[in-house]
């Protein structure tokens, strides 16, 4: 009698256990959305390392460009070529690495774990574990995307004679603890260029010999920027200001370049706010 | 003082009593386990291009790892130590690390077993599930959950099993990786109806049903979140020949390996075997379309795997045969593999005294038909784009890639009692532009042969030569390889070993990778050192690559169990 009842139970188990373990979704597939924000609104920088000998990298490429057109402003794309995937080769001699980059790429690990990868905001999933993979851009940006903004960031800049003046204002709504340092960079837009590719959604396979490099970092001011200030914690409303002046390569084309400046911490390396502007305002 | 007296004896009692009972456990209770330790020293190697910058105070890696099981009667328990600190290369740098990742206990009565931690199960052939270890891949998806067994009637075997699968060391926390969740029932007809016990048909029956969540917090994509994969199987054995067969249908999966497509996945199975005495035939077709099944959507590489597609590819153990190993492509491929063993009998002509063995064997692998579908929103069509059905394909056309062929030959022959041979020639193609992520470099035609001879000096004594070439105009070109083994049995044996890569089109690269192994086997106890180089590559595993670099030094290996 026992035996029968446990007989019956099972199927009923099984039964609706298949009937809740699948989700079928029906088309439309794509969500929705954008936002805008306040006037302290909590941004969030992707990094996508890369490299014009990875085939896989142009998919990703898209990725950031979805989310680009998705969150507005509110999400500054850097990308960084750096890694065994970025070095010129006799059909590709073009060299978009950077000192920074290398260093980055080595801290953080990315390329070692393969490409595509990024970081978002450099935070840690794990101790010591930075890396996002594509997949996980858009998820992880939207929890950061959503938090609290910690720190407003301006940036003023002045273009005169191949030469880029640009004041970063950095003031903190929060007494936070620690080092805070700021990076300056300088990204440029509509390089062509050839690069390796695998996607026949996104192009010519196996090489795009016209690809158009965006967000392609250039310049920083060292691998892990200045120290804002020797307030610690830092003190709130006050307005820390850092200058900055850089002398323009020739290949960098000042209409297509961004200034990108992003405070963080110097120990957890975690960014708490983030800024772009045109070089040309 | 008498209630001390009676105290004190009452004790005493207890104590030997416990003891008794305490040694008597000890005595029922078994204990074995297993170690490995694998420890390397890397050098500077002007030869293969490898300089100190280049390995930059990493000069020493380790893999290790400990493995112990308890069992008293009908328990058992037992745990796993593995240390990468840090990993040997051509290892995940994300495998760096030291724990106990497996940890386990199980109760087994006549009918049921339940088992707790991390534990392996495969459910048929493994489309809807595998979980299994492969320490030299430095590979682990293990389920850490819960699992029931029930056999209500000998014959009829209903599995369950709960969990979440493992990740190098990442912990689980809320959202970072799905929870897996499945069903196992398998029948044997010959056990469970009395009639079929003693019949010359053998038939078994068997369905399994996995589901995975994972939450979505894509802003893009509306994303499912209970994935479902099913299956059912069949072997079927009459007489001398043998038929299994599984296909498995897995419903939307949006994944990175996928490009976030829509479409259902489904996978094939098929395989026929006819034997008799000194004779086998051996013929399997299997089909995968967009089988990748995964417990994180998001994880590209080797990982998180829940299901296996078996390879319906042979594969090779020398080192120039080995060189271009095919691939599972989970997204889609159609094929094939023939085999034929047959053993030439003893004294006749050809076989000699002791008789000749000849194994053919045949493989191949295609892309399968991708037909192009609507883009929702848009009047136009394509292929693998995301956030549409991916595409259509029809069940049984080969596509026009092939990514691999392969026709080998083996003959192996015993001459005398003191020396046997054998001789392996094979045909390869190889599209390493899908395989190695190369994109845009033509498929690797081959030619290779292998001729390898064992003398026996004594009984104890032996020397085993291997000489080998693989000859291509693609690639890297022509290699040629060598390898003297002698041993003394049955502890000792020392072994030199050369691939030279004499071919390469620039010369540069014509190098020479050498190893040289000596090692020392007691019982259970094995140590083997060896000194050399090894070839670089590039990984390349669900659309991310990954260099691997040359690397060269000495390499120390440590096992034994009890």
């Amino acid at each position: 009698m026992s035996m029968k009842i446990l007989r019956v139970i099972s199927i009923l188990a099984a039964v609706s256990f298949l009937f809740y373990a699948c989700e079928k979704i029906e088309p439309p597939y794509k969500e929705d959305g954008g936002g805008s924000g306040g006037e302290a609104e909590q941004k969030v920088l992707l990094e996508d390392y890369t490299g014009h000998d990875c085939v896989n990298c142009p998919t990703a490429a898209i990725v950031a460009e979805q989310l680009k057109e998705f969150y507005g402003d509110k999400l500054v794309v850097m990308a960084v070529h750096a890694g065994f995937f970025a070095r010129p080769k006799s059909d590709m001699p073009q060299d978009f690495r950077t000192e920074a980059g290398e260093v980055w790429d080595g801290f953080f690990g990315v390329s070692a774990a393969g490409n595509p990868n990024g970081l978002v905001n450099r935070m840690q999933r794990a101790p010591g574990d930075y890396i996002v993979s594509p997949a996980e851009w858009g998820s992880t940006i939207d929890i950061e995307m959503k938090k609290e903004a910690k720190a407003k960031m301006t940036v003023h800049s002045d273009f005169e004679q191949n030469t880029l003046s640009s004041t970063i204002t950095t003031e903190f709504l929060y007494p936070l603890v620690g080092t805070y340092h700021v990076l300056f960079c300088i990204t440029q837009d509509s390089i062509i260029g050839p690069q390796m590719n695998n996607d026949n959604n996104v192009g010519d396979t196996p090489k795009i010999e016209e690809y158009v490099f965006m967000h392609v970092l250039r310049y920083t001011n060292g691998a892990w920027g200045e120290r804002l200030t020797d307030d610690d914690p830092v003190v709130t409303g006050k307005k820390y200001v850092l200058e900055v002046t850089v002398n323009f390569e020739d290949e960098w084309v000042p209409e297509n370049c961004h200034v990108v400046a992003f405070v963080f911490d110097q120990e957890s390396k975690t960014i708490v706010q983030v800024e772009e502007a045109d070089v040309i305002e | 003082m008498k209630r001390v007296l009676l105290l004190a004896t009452a004790i005493l009692f207890i104590g030997i009593a416990a003891r008794a009972q305490f040694s008597e456990t000890i005595k029922r209770s078994e204990v074995h386990g297993s170690f490995e330790f694998d420890g390397a020293y890397y050098m500077a190697d002007e030869g293969v291009g490898i300089t100190d910058s280049m390995i930059n105070g990493q000069n020493f890696a380790f893999n290790g790892f400990g493995k112990i099981t308890y069992t008293l009667g009908k328990f058992s328990a037992g745990l796993r130590y593995e240390a990468y600190l840090p990993p040997l290369a051509g290892f995940d740098p994300r495998i760096e690390g030291q724990g106990f990742p497996n940890l386990w206990a199980m109760y087994t009565t006549e009918k049921f077993s339940f088992t707790v931690g991390n534990f392996y199960e495969q459910f048929g052939n493994g489309l809807t599930l595998r979980t299994y270890e492969e320490w030299m891949l430095g590979y682990d998806n293990s389920l850490n959950g819960a699992r029931v067994t029930f056999e209500p009637v000998k014959g009829l075997l209903l599995k369950g099993v709960y969990g979440m699968q493992r990740f190098y060391w990442t912990p689980y926390t809320k959202n970072s990786r799905g929870i897996v969740k499945g069903f196992d029932a398998e029948m044997d007809f010959n056990q469970v109806i009395k009639g079929m016990s003693d019949s010359k048909v053998r038939l078994t029956l068997g369905g399994s049903f996995v589901s995975k969540y994972q939450a979505d917090l894509d802003p893009l994509y509306n994303l499912p979140r209970n994935v479902g994969n099913m299956a059912g199987r069949m072997t079927l054995g009459i007489g001398k020949f043998n038929l299994s067969t599984e296909y498995a249908y897995k419903i939307n999966d949006p994944s990175a390996i996928n490009n976030f497509i829509y479409k259902a996945g489904e996978g094939f199975l098929l395989s026929a075997t006819y034997s008799t005495k000194g004779f086998g035939l051996y013929a399997m077709f299997k089909r995968y379309d967009n089988m990748s099944y995964k417990s994180n959507r998001a994880v590209t590489a080797n990982g998180l795997d829940i299901n296996f597609l078996p390879p319906n590819t042979e594969t090779h153990s020398y080192m120039l045969t080995s060189m271009y190993p095919y691939n599972t492509q989970p997204n889609g491929e159609i094929g094939f593999q023939l085999q034929m063993n047959y053993k030439v009998p003893k004294k006749s002509k050809l076989g000699g005294k002791y008789g000749m063995g000849i194994a053919i064997n045949y493989s191949q692998v295609n892309d399968i038909v991708r037909d192009p579908v609507n883009v929702p929103g848009t009047d136009t069509t394509a292929v693998g784009l995301p956030g549409t059905d991916g595409w259509t394909s029809p069940f049984f056309k080969f596509g026009s890639r092939i990514f691999w062929q392969d026709f080998n030959i083996e003959i192996d022959k015993k001459f005398s009692k003191k020396f046997k041979g054998s001789l392996t020639y094979m045909y390869q193609s190889y599209d390493i532009a899908t395989l190695e992520g190369h994109t845009g470099m033509p498929i690797v035609y081959s030619n290779i042969g292998v001729v390898e001879m064992t003398y026996k000096f004594t009984s104890k004594q032996a020397l085993r030569w291997e000489v080998q070439g693989l000859w291509t105009d693609r690639d890297k070109g022509d290699w040629a390889a060598l390898l003297l083994e002698y041993t003394v049995s049955p502890h000792w044996f020392v072994s030199v070993s050369d691939q030279y890569n004499y071919g390469n089109p620039d010369e540069v690269n014509r190098i020479n990778y050498y190893t040289g192994s000596f090692g020392y086997t007691r019982r259970t106890t094995r140590i083997a050192i060896t000194y050399g180089r090894q070839r670089e590559g590039i990984v390349c595993v669900g659309g991310v690559c990954r260099a691997v670099p040359a690397s060269s030094g000495f390499y120390v290996t440590i096992s034994s169990s009890f």
